[in-house]
């Protein structure tokens, strides 16, 4: 398994064409992520391209004391708040019902699971932004704890105790909203 | 034990939290069994955290990232190539010495003597190039800062071509902003800037572009694609700018010809006042 970390500090020292490593390993996450924060598709694949060119930029800012992960989501953080505080007013959850619709949802099963998820994703929308944040990047980004809480600046504990908090709001949501389809 | 004990304990081992106790003790499973409730908030953490629905982005992004790479690199080899050719080459008369020196048949007394003279020589000779050793250091310097600016320019210039390709007009207002920090000499970013200001929807973005040309020294290669876009341009505001910009900064023959295409349209009076004015201004 690559360690991003030297692939990183190869970018650093010039290897420019190792960026397209990192690039690979990272772009489907990064995209995601942006998703889950109630970006289209369109916004995303921009704030992942942007969020790269700022790697590029700021290569020799790395100083390899946290892990390249919980550094790339830093930046991925201030470049969604930038695209955030020139959109202000526009509203950011406009298109979370916007998935594109996946070829042969024919079958029940598929029908059943795809309800679910759309459940998961509105309720994930519905809660606050920080709460959000956490869920997202513990759950989809697979982000440890640790690197949650250097990047969020927070101690653990609290992290821990918002972690609990927002997968109960999220619980709530849930609820609240397969009541309502039911 | 409580509820919370337990979902601190599940998110922790499907966080892989390494400083919590991950193991689920018989304790624990009592309780949990206990609970029906919990038992529910566990099946949906487990759910929420089991659901595969990873969206794939376009290929459009890949094309993208490869080519902003590609310009990162080209810009990196340019940088790379005029480093190597402004070195100065002082030390080939030193490696020289040194290679005889070193070499196994020369005798201890004709290295001493060798070693002499080349002290004397290197005594003498800083005494006398103390100015052009300043010189040479001024220019390395230089170099070092002409290399720098390079590089920010590029950068700029790799942003600035992003930023014109966005879909809002205030991120393409911060592409002509980038584009304005650098020297204009990149010819893919010349080329984007004045199809942005040939097809842009923005009157903004088609003022800003023209404001940022007003800075270049010479626009004797955009001059025909300035008038073309003078001459069809619907919006007034940006044509009286076109025009200023041509009665301003273009050459004789440009400005001519302007007048004479304007003179033959159909112009609105105090546009077509205003335009003669600015003319007579750029005579004085």
């Amino acid at each position: 398994m690559v360690n991003e970390k030297d692939v990183m500090l190869q970018v650093q020292a010039g290897q420019l064409d190792k960026l397209a490593l990192l690039y690979e390993s990272n772009k489907v996450k990064l995209f995601n992520y942006f998703r889950k924060k109630g970006n289209n598709r369109a916004q995303s694949e921009d704030l992942v391209q942007e969020t790269f060119m700022k790697i590029l930029a700021y290569r020799s800012s790395f100083n390899g004391s946290s892990t390249f992960t919980s550094w790339m989501y830093g930046i991925a953080r201030n470049t969604a708040a930038d695209l955030y505080r020139k959109n202000k007013s526009n509203v950011i959850h406009e298109d979370i019902e916007d998935h594109e619709v996946v070829a042969e949802h024919c079958a029940t099963e598929q029908a059943v699971s795809s309800q679910q998820q759309d459940i998961f994703d509105e309720s994930l929308a519905s809660i606050s932004a920080e709460h959000r944040e956490i869920i997202i990047l513990s759950r989809f980004q697979q982000l440890n704890y640790h690197e949650i809480s250097s990047l969020l600046d927070c101690n653990l504990n609290t992290l821990k105790s918002k972690m609990r908090n927002a997968i109960t709001k999220l619980h709530e949501q849930y609820n609240k909203l397969s009541g309502e389809v039911q | 034990m409580n509820h919370q004990t337990i979902i601190d304990w599940k998110l922790s081992s499907i966080n892989n939290d390494l400083t919590a106790e991950l193991i689920l003790t018989d304790e624990m499973q009592q309780y949990i069994e206990a609970n029906p409730e919990l038992v529910k908030e566990l099946a949906f953490i487990d759910a929420f955290w089991q659901q595969d629905n990873q969206e794939l982005p376009s290929n459009e992004l890949d094309k993208r990232f490869y080519k902003m790479l590609l310009q990162a690199q080209t810009t990196q080899q340019n940088i790379e190539t005029s480093q190597v050719v402004k070195q100065p080459q002082q030390s080939s008369i030193f490696t020289g010495v040194k290679n005889w020196l070193s070499a196994s048949s020369i005798k201890p007394f004709a290295q001493f003597a060798t070693l002499g003279l080349v002290f004397f020589l290197g005594f003498n000779a800083n005494q006398n190039s103390n100015s052009v050793s300043q010189q040479e250091k001024n220019l390395v310097a230089n170099s070092g800062i002409e290399n720098l600016q390079q590089e920010v320019s590029s950068l700029s210039a790799m942003l600035a071509l992003s930023m014109l390709d966005k879909s809002s007009a205030a991120e393409r207002l911060t592409g002509v902003a980038y584009s304005q920090q650098t020297d204009l000499t990149d010819p893919l970013l010349m080329k984007t800037l004045m199809s942005t200001l040939e097809h842009d929807r923005s009157t903004a973005v088609k003022l800003a572009i023209i404001n940022t040309l007003n800075h270049l020294p010479d626009i004797s290669e955009q001059e025909s694609q300035i008038l073309a876009l003078a001459v069809k341009e619907n919006n007034t505001l940006v044509k009286v700018e076109l025009c200023s910009l041509l009665l301003n900064v273009g050459s004789q023959e440009t400005k001519n010809e302007l007048l004479k295409i304007l003179n033959e349209s159909e112009l609105n009076p105090d546009m077509a006042d205003f335009l003669q004015r600015i003319n007579a201004i750029s005579h004085i």
